[in-house]
This record gives C-alpha cells, sequence and structure tokens, in this order.
C-alpha cells in the first residue's frame, strides 16, 4: 500500500491499495510519527481498495490515541466495500466520516 | 504405570547415572528472533552447545515442556484427526556436553526402557546411519556395535541422511543419530509383517520413541565437516507415546495423560468419548489445545494479535471452534478444564497451580470474545448467502469467503459447514487464491536478506566474543571481530559484533543502547543494539571505512541514564504495587526506553485513583531516601533465592545469577539500573488500563520526562490564570463562569422557543389554500432543528391537507424544510422527491421520507425560489 502525508490545518493522510496483514506495519511505523506529531488527522480513502481486520485494528488504536489527546481522527471518501465493512464493525459510529 | 511415575522414573534413573536435573525451560522463547516456541529439548542448551556457554553440569536430563504447529507432522489444522500428533508436548531428554558419548547413550537408554519400563526387548529396532559418499561419512558403525550388545542384527536398520543424521542449521554442530523403536503390534500382526519392514514407514504402531543424537561434527559455512572438540549428546524421546506403548494403548489420547481431560469435557458436552468419531475428534483438539494454551500463559504469553500471541489466540480459537461446531459449547467453556489440568500436571509443572486464577480469567475472556466474533460472523454470512441464492447461484464467492475471514475473523470451515447446512457450496478455489495473494503480499513485505558474516578481527571469536562491559562503563575500547549486511524492503543495515561492549542489546523488556563508534579514522553512529543467542548485535547504518581499527565503543550517556532510572523505576513499582494491592502481583511484561516505561502485571481490578496515588507516593519515598543500588554479579542463584529476590514465571535462569536490590525490593534482573534511587528524580504513573483479562498496565515516566510534564502543567495554569484576569481563586472563578454559562444558555433557549412560537405564528398568518390544501411557507432566518421543530408542529396542528414549507438560514448556510400531511403522502406526493429537485436551486443536495425532508445548500440567494418551486413540484 502506499501512504502519503499532506500536512496542513488537518494532517491529510492519503492511503491508497490495500490495508491488510501485509501491509499494518509499515502502516503502523509511518503513522506512528504522524499521530505523534498531529492532534487531528484525515486519512483520505479514496484510493484505499481494501481493509483487513488488522487495518481496521490499526485505525482504531490510532483514533484511541488521538481521542485520548483531545483530538480527532476523520475518514473521508471512503469506497463502498470499505464503507460497508466499517459500517459492520460500527467504525462509522464512533468515528467521524466526512 | 501412570504418567506421572513414568516422568519420575526417567528423572531418578537418569539422576542415578551422575546427571543433574533441570526444570523445563519456558515454553516460550523470549529473546530469540529466530524462535518463538521451544520445540526441542535441545533449545534450552543452544549456547552451551554453540559453545557461547559453559554448562552448569557436563551431564543433564529433564522434560522439556514443547511446542510444534507446523512442520510435516505438526500442522494445527491436522492435530486431533489422528491420535498421536500434538501441539503441545513433552520430550524427555539426558544430555552430555564433552563428557560421555555413544557407549553410555545407547546402553543407558536400552537399560532404561528394558529394565526399568520393562518393555519386551523383542519388540524394539534401532536404526543407524548408513554413511554418505558424497560427504566422505563411512556408516555409524561405533553405534551398530553398540547396539548389537543387545539387539540381534536383524533388528539394526540403516537410515538415510534424511532421517539419520541431525544438523541444528545450515552452519554448526552436527552427527549421526540412532532411533529407537518399538513395535506394538499383535502376534498375529507381527507374524505376518516383521517388524523391521514397517520402521519409518508411517505405521501408528510402529513408533520411533527415542532418538539419540551423536554430535561430532561442525558443518562449516562452505559446507565441509570438521571434527567438533566437545563432543555432545542430545537424546529426546516424545513424553507421551512413550506414556502409550507402556500403558499398551493404541492412541495417546487413551493414556492417563489425557483421559481424565476427555472424561471432563465429554461429561460437559453430553457425550461419551468413543461413540461419534466427529466429537472424538473435537474432545482431542480441545483436550490437546488446551494444554498448549494454559503452559503458554503460564510462561506469560497471553493470546494476542501478533507473534507468538497470535499463535496461542489461533491454537485457543480452533479449539472453541471444534466445541461450537460439534460438541454445541455456545459459551466458553475450555477454561472449565484447568481445574482437572492442573490436578493432573501441577506437581511436575509447579507454574500451572501458581498461576491457576489468571490463566482460567485470561482464557474465559479470550473465548468470549471469539464466541461474539463467531455470532457476528454468522450473521454476516447468512447474508452473503441470502445475496448469492437471490442471484440463483450454487456457492457463495471465495472473495466473499475471504473477507469473512481475513477481515471479520470468520473461519472458512464453519464458512463452509453453515453453507453446506444451507445447500450451497463455497468457491475454496478463489478463496485459496486470495489466501496466497496474501502470503504473498505478507513475504514480499516481510522479505529480509542476510548477508554472510565477514570476519574481521577473529582474535574475539570464543570465550571473549562481545564480552558486556556495559553495566561499570559508558565508554571502552573494541574491535570489531565481524559484521554482516542485511537487507530489508526499505535499505539496510550492516549487524557488527565487537569483542568487548558497553552497548547494552534489547533485552527483558529493556531496550537497545544507541551511541558512537570512534576510531582515529571515522565516527560511525549506533542507531540500536540487539541481542541474540547472548551475543550484543550493534545495528549501522554505515560500515566504518577502517572496520579493523580500534573503536572506542560511546554509549550516548544521557539516553542511557534515562533508561536506568526507568528501569530501576519498574522495580520500584514493582515493590509498590505488591505492598498496595497484594502479593498477587506478579510482572506480566514491561517495557523501558529513554522516554518513559510500561509495567503490566497481574490484577484482577482497575486500580482507584487512591490506590494510583499510593503507589506513587511509595516510590516517591523510597526515590527521596536515594537507595542505594546493591548489586550481585554472577551470584549463586540458590544464595539469590535466600536474598529473596523475586523470579518470573516464563523465565529461565542459569545457575548463576545477577541480583539487583534497591532496599527491600530484590530482583533477579540482567538490565542496566540507576546507582541509587534519588538519580530517578520523581515518577509520575500517567495511565493505568487494561490490556488483557486479569492484565493491568502501569505506563509512568521518571526524571526530565516529569519536569517537562510539570512545565507544561505550569504553563497551562499561568496561560488560564491570565485569561480570567489573574483571578486569586482560579476554582471559583471557573465555577462561576459555568454557573453564568448555564443560566444565560437557558435564556437564549427560552428565547429561541419564543422566537419559534412567533415565528410559526407568522407562517400560519401567510398561509394560503390551494385546492383545499393548506399551503404554509416562507423564508426566515432560523436554525435548521428549529424549522423542523415548527414543520412537526405544524403537521400535528393540522394533519389533514397540509404543505409546509420553509427556507431557513443560518449565516450563509440555507436549509430547506418540507412536511406533507399524510393524506397528501398517501395520494403520491413526496417530500423527499420535492426538496432534492429544489435544492439545486440553493446549490444543494437532501432528502427524506415521503412526509419530511430536508436538503441543505450553499446559497442562500436561491432559497425564494427554491421554496415556490417546491409550491410548484407539489401540483396542488
Amino acid at each position: 500500500m502506499d501512504i502519503n502525508v499532506i500536512k496542513g490545518d488537518k494532517t491529510t493522510v492519503e492511503l491508497s491499495g490495500r490495508l491488510d496483514t501485509a501491509a499494518v506495519e509499515e502502516f503502523d511505523k509511518e503513522l506512528a510519527t504522524v499521530v505523534a506529531e498531529n492532534n487531528n488527522i484525515v486519512f483520505d480513502c479514496s484510493e484505499l481498495e481494501y481493509i483487513s481486520s488488522s487495518g481496521l485494528r490499526a485505525i482504531l488504536t490510532i483514533h484511541k490515541q488521538l481521542q485520548a489527546k483531545g483530538g480527532e481522527l476523520a475518514l473521508c471518501n471512503l469506497q463502498p466495500t470499505v464503507k460497508s465493512v466499517f459500517d459492520l464493525t460500527g467504525f462509522t459510529m464512533m468515528m467521524k466520516i466526512l | 504405570m501412570t504418567a506421572k511415575e513414568i516422568r519420575e522414573s526417567f528423572k531418578s534413573f537418569f539422576e542415578s547415572k551422575g546427571h543433574l536435573i533441570v526444570p523445563s525451560a519456558p515454553m516460550v522463547v523470549k529473546d530469540d528472533p529466530t524462535l518463538m516456541f521451544t520445540n526441542a529439548g535441545m533449545n534450552q542448551f543452544k549456547d552451551i552447545i554453540l559453545g557461547n556457554a559453559t554448562p552448569k553440569s557436563r551431564r543433564q536430563a529433564d522434560t522439556q515442556k514443547c511446542l510444534r504447529v507446523s512442520g510435516k507432522h505438526n500442522d494445527l489444522e491436522e492435530v486431533g484427526h489422528d491420535t498421536y500428533h500434538h501441539t503441545m508436548f513433552e520430550m524427555l531428554g539426558n544430555w552430555s556436553f564433552g563428557d560421555y558419548f555413544k557407549k553410555e547413550a545407547i546402553s543407558w537408554a536400552w537399560e532404561y526402557i528394558v529394565d526399568v519400563l520393562k518393555i519386551n526387548p523383542e519388540d524394539l529396532y534401532a536404526t543407524v546411519f548408513e554413511g554418505s559418499p558424497e560427504e566422505g561419512l563411512d556408516r555409524d558403525n561405533e553405534a551398530a556395535q553398540i547396539w548389537e550388545q543387545f539387539l540381534p542384527k536383524d533388528h539394526i536398520i540403516n537410515g538415510n541422511k534424511h532421517d539419520n543424521f541431525w544438523e541444528m542449521g545450515d552452519t554448526g554442530p552436527c552427527g549421526p543419530c540412532s532411533e529407537l523403536h518399538v513395535d506394538s503390534r499383535s502376534k498375529e500382526e507381527k507374524a505376518k509383517v516383521p517388524g523391521r519392514e514397517l520402521v519409518n514407514k508411517d505405521d501408528p504402531q510402529v513408533i520411533e520413541i527415542w532418538n539419540l543424537v551423536f554430535m561430532q561434527y561442525n558443518r562449516k559455512a562452505d559446507g565441509s565437516l570438521e571434527g567438533l572438540p566437545a563432543k555432545v549428546i542430545d537424546t529426546g524421546m516424545g513424553f507421551e507415546r512413550l506414556v502409550r506403548t507402556l500403558q499398551g494403548k493404541t492412541s495417546n489420547y487413551d493414556t492417563d495423560i489425557f483421559q481424565p481431560l476427555i472424561k471432563v469435557m465429554a461429561d460437559m458436552a453430553g457425550c461419551k468419548y468413543g461413540d461419534d468419531e466427529k466429537k472424538d475428534i473435537a474432545l482431542r483438539v480441545i483436550v490437546d489445545h488446551l494444554r498448549a494454551i494454559a503452559f503458554a500463559i503460564a510462561d506469560g504469553q497471553l493470546p494476542s494479535n501478533a507473534k507468538a500471541g497470535y499463535v496461542i489466540r489461533r491454537i485457543l480459537r480452533r479449539a472453541v471452534r471444534y466445541g461450537y461446531t460439534f460438541l454445541g459449547q455456545k459459551e466458553a467453556f475450555i477454561y472449565k478444564l484447568v481445574p482437572t489440568l492442573v490436578a493432573e500436571m501441577g506437581d511436575a509443572f509447579p507454574e500451572l497451580p501458581a498461576q491457576q486464577k489468571l490463566i482460567m480469567k485470561v482464557m474465559q475472556e479470550e473465548e468470549s470474545s471469539f464466541l461474539r466474533t463467531l455470532e457476528n460472523g454468522i450473521k454476516l454470512l447468512q447474508g452473503v448467502i441470502d445475496e448469492a441464492k437471490e442471484k440463483g447461484e450454487k456457492e457463495i464467492s471465495g472473495e466473499k469467503a475471504f473477507t469473512l475471514f481475513d477481515t471479520f475473523g470468520f473461519p472458512l470451515d464453519l464458512t463452509e459447514l453453515i453453507c453446506r447446512e444451507q445447500d450451497m457450496g463455497v468457491d475454496e478455489k478463489s478463496f485459496d487464491e486470495c489466501m496466497q495473494q496474501q502470503k504473498n503480499r505478507a513475504r514480499n513485505a516481510a522479505q529480509v536478506q542476510l548477508g554472510d558474516w565477514v570476519v574481521v578481527n577473529d582474535e574475539g571469536e570464543g570465550d571473549t566474543i562481545s564480552e558486556f562491559v556495559g553495566y561499570d562503563n559508558t565508554e571502552y575500547p573494541a574491535h570489531i571481530v565481524k559484521y554482516r549486511e542485511v537487507t530489508q524492503k526499505k535499505g539496510s543495515v550492516f549487524e557488527v559484533i565487537l569483542d568487548k561492549t558497553p552497548f547494552y542489546g534489547e533485552m527483558g523488556g529493556e531496550v537497545g543502547d544507541k551511541g558512537v563508534l570512534v576510531s582515529e579514522f571515522e565516527e560511525v553512529n549506533v542507531v540500536d543494539t540487539k541481542k541474540e543467542n547472548g551475543i550484543a548485535i550493534h545495528i549501522l547504518k554505515k560500515m566504518p571505512e577502517h572496520p579493523e581499527a580500534e573503536f572506542m565503543a560511546c554509549v550516548d550517556v544521557e539516553t542511557r541514564r534515562a533508561i536506568e532510572a526507568n528501569h530501576t523505576c519498574t522495580h520500584l513499582l514493582d515493590e509498590a504495587l505488591r505492598e498496595v494491592l497484594g502479593t498477587h502481583v506478579e510482572q506480566k511484561g514491561s517495557l523501558v526506553t529513554a522516554d518513559g516505561l510500561r509495567f503490566d502485571f497481574s490484577h484482577f481490578e482497575k486500580m482507584t485513583p487512591e490506590q494510583i496515588r499510593e503507589v506513587e507516593h511509595i516510590v516517591n519515598e523510597r526515590i527521596r531516601e536515594d537507595i542505594p543500588l546493591e548489586e550481585y554479579r554472577d551470584y549463586p542463584i540458590e544464595e539469590a533465592k535466600k536474598l529473596g529476590a523475586i523470579a518470573l514465571f516464563g523465565e529461565k535462569y542459569g545457575d548463576r545469577v545477577r541480583v539487583v536490590k534497591f532496599g527491600n525490593s530484590v530482583e533477579f534482573c540482567g538490565g542496566c539500573h540507576a546507582k541509587s534511587t534519588g538519580r530517578l528524580g520523581m515518577v509520575r504513573i500517567t495511565s493505568e488500563s487494561s490490556i488483557a483479562a486479569g492484565i493491568r498496565r502501569i505506563e509512568a515516566i521518571t526524571g526530565k520526562e516529569v519536569e517537562n510534564m510539570y512545565d507544561i502543567m505550569q504553563d497551562f495554569m499561568n496561560d488560564l490564570r491570565t485569561l480570567l484576569n489573574n483571578a486569586p481563586d482560579l476554582m471559583a472563578t471557573v465555577q462561576k463562569a459555568i454557573a453564568e454559562n448555564k443560566e444565560l444558555q437557558s435564556q437564549v433557549e427560552e428565547y429561541k422557543s419564543q422566537k419559534a412560537k412567533e415565528m410559526k405564528e407568522m407562517l400560519i398568518q401567510k398561509a394560503v389554500e390551494k385546492n383545499g390544501v393548506k399551503v404554509i411557507s416562507g423564508v426566515m432566518p432560523m436554525e435548521p432543528q428549529q424549522a423542523k421543530d415548527i414543520a412537526f408542529q405544524l403537521r400535528g396542528q393540522f394533519p389533514e391537507a397540509l404543505l409546509v414549507v420553509i427556507g431557513s438560514a443560518e449565516g450563509n448556510k440555507p436549509t430547506l424544510t418540507v412536511s406533507l400531511s399524510d393524506d397528501l403522502v398517501k395520494e403520491g406526493k413526496n417530500a423527499g422527491q420535492m426538496v432534492r429537485e429544489a435544492a439545486k436551486l440553493i446549490q444543494g443536495g437532501g432528502g427524506g421520507q415521503p412526509h419530511f425532508a430536508t436538503a441543505g445548500g450553499k446559497d442562500t440567494e436561491g432559497l425564494k425560489a427554491a421554496v415556490t418551486k417546491i409550491i410548484e413540484l407539489a401540483n396542488l
């Protein structure tokens, strides 16, 4: 998967490809600094094709970390397949979907 | 003989032959990146065999708990389907490190099997290495001649390199081995086919019981063999199959190792072992897996989502699946077997009874969580099945089954089972393809290429390699012994081994040191230090241009001091937690870095704020006492125990240990510590949380980090005070502001409600009638919620023949609100459709239900036109 960080008022992280077991280690590593440096992050998921349970877990961890420091994680441009996973797992109720 | 008697007889036999009986090493391997679980008896002696450590006795014996979940006969998915393979098993073994060799090893094996265990010699067969011309190795005649003293020649069978030559890895100690096989078939069967024809032919009744390895060679990197100066005997005898043979059973599960557990489980499920093959498999799976999970938890390995923890989670989930599917267990059940397991095995493995409560709690929680996953998965799968049926398909797609598995944790075999019950299939081929693609992606992501070791200075090889001098020094002269390049996806690094090093290699939760290597030519950074097989590996991004030079190895002192303070703090916290919460507190893990520390411990409820504060106060008091470090290096373990040192379950200790003592806190520890507790400055617990059932986690900071935290808090308070005009009593001022705000808010609400009432009246006054329908419309400044409330109030007030259209604006955000009485909806009018169409005029979009709909937009100028448009669209 590819991860592209765009800094701004709200730091946006563009995700593309598959966020699965194979990709999650790299995702965790790359996002660790982004999460440490920002309180509010938006994941632009327009190019995110697939998310597995490992990916969900990684996103949930970031959501909790940002929440703990008074920040917020938001997701935008979810593709229908990924959106349905977020709906079924209740993530859409927990996180802000733009 | 019972299983317990057999285990004891092995130990006492080898004790009588001058062996030191050592306890089993933990099943979960810590600090070895090449191995997650102990999979053979020799694992705990690896450093001795490789020459990196000295044995405490040259003759040793034990029973070792092992775990195998992959390999020829140990594929997890196969366990339980036959009657003799296991995940967790015990391996009885005896070792000679440069002491006795083949003669004694074979004679004692014979004596134990025939004289002690009374196995009929006529049923025994031995294999010997047949030789390998390409390696220049002859047949192992030495072993064969010794066997000939006990066995007729036709019971001694030649074996090939695959079966009878053991190697530790691509390089290192190796040698021929001899296996002892036993033929447990009936007289009639033996008469039909001689046992020698069935040795190593996968006959379940003609099985290998003991493997004697004679390590006499060292395999060099170029593949050639040289003689090993100190020869090693390494034997392994599978305990479960030995018990089966001695108790005359055809299945390991019929022995008294498993039967008590099977009986309890069968009673719980209301069935009888032996009545139904499917249920029998489930019972075998559950009792086998129970042992693996319980021993892993006792060794400190909790189920988790990574590495060893994930293996344990997979094993537990497999047992739950079998119980759920074949034995109707819909609630957590495996944990209920733990008391029986403890009764059966607690004598030999005291870690089980000591941690029974924790094991049960963790298992119950993990089981319940997976059962919830299963229930959710079943609902999702039903949706997938219904969809496929609607399309007239006979099977669900492999991709869907894969998503259920990969994203929702729902196992394929259950998917197949539920599909089968509804006359549906699963496209397994495409499922396998998805799985393969996933594995390929993971493999590519994790691919690591290890270069060959380049020896720079072989004077350092042997006993003095990588000697740690970092307890007393942070700078030390050193030479590079060898290095290699490690290439990963993200680039390459160099692993460097020094002859002596002050750098602490990551171990026991303490991170590795960073620093520099300085020579007369250059300076290179050490970005991390790891530990493998007891040797510190320094990680460099760039190799020095003159690796042969003498270096000064310099640890980053500031970082090291912070790490030391945090490590010492974990010891003080451990002691304080036991004082405040009770002696049931056991350390379950820790992470010590320069920035802070994490301390995991067993405790069954959330700590109260008062308890957290009390722990902090105790530790801070000990810090103020400035208790000096008392260190006992290379100290006999028995003496250390007398000092009251705390040992951790799941840790392996040698016969000589290091003990770290600060006042009453006494622990076995190999880490780096502050010279006195005063160096910690102060401790602050920053969080307390749960990481698993029965396990709490404390995060804390010390020294400078506490200072930084107080600076931030002080700045915040100052800013707040400035904001409140330097009010002398901040709390009272804030409370007053909150009260005032509340009062103002209620006034605003009252005003708004009054205003809404007025606006509603104005709208009613402006209402017109069109063909008998009351049309109430208008454009007014108000919040969307107010418009919605008014629309609903009007619907209540005029239940028939009503159209309400409100164009409202809050700032520059326009909203359209439309509602219709039910009779108009019945006529086919639809508020949602109308609002969607009219929303274009305010450059927006919206929708809703036939009787009520809203739309938002960007252009307030278009509101009037939009309201008119809706009235038009209503076509009254």
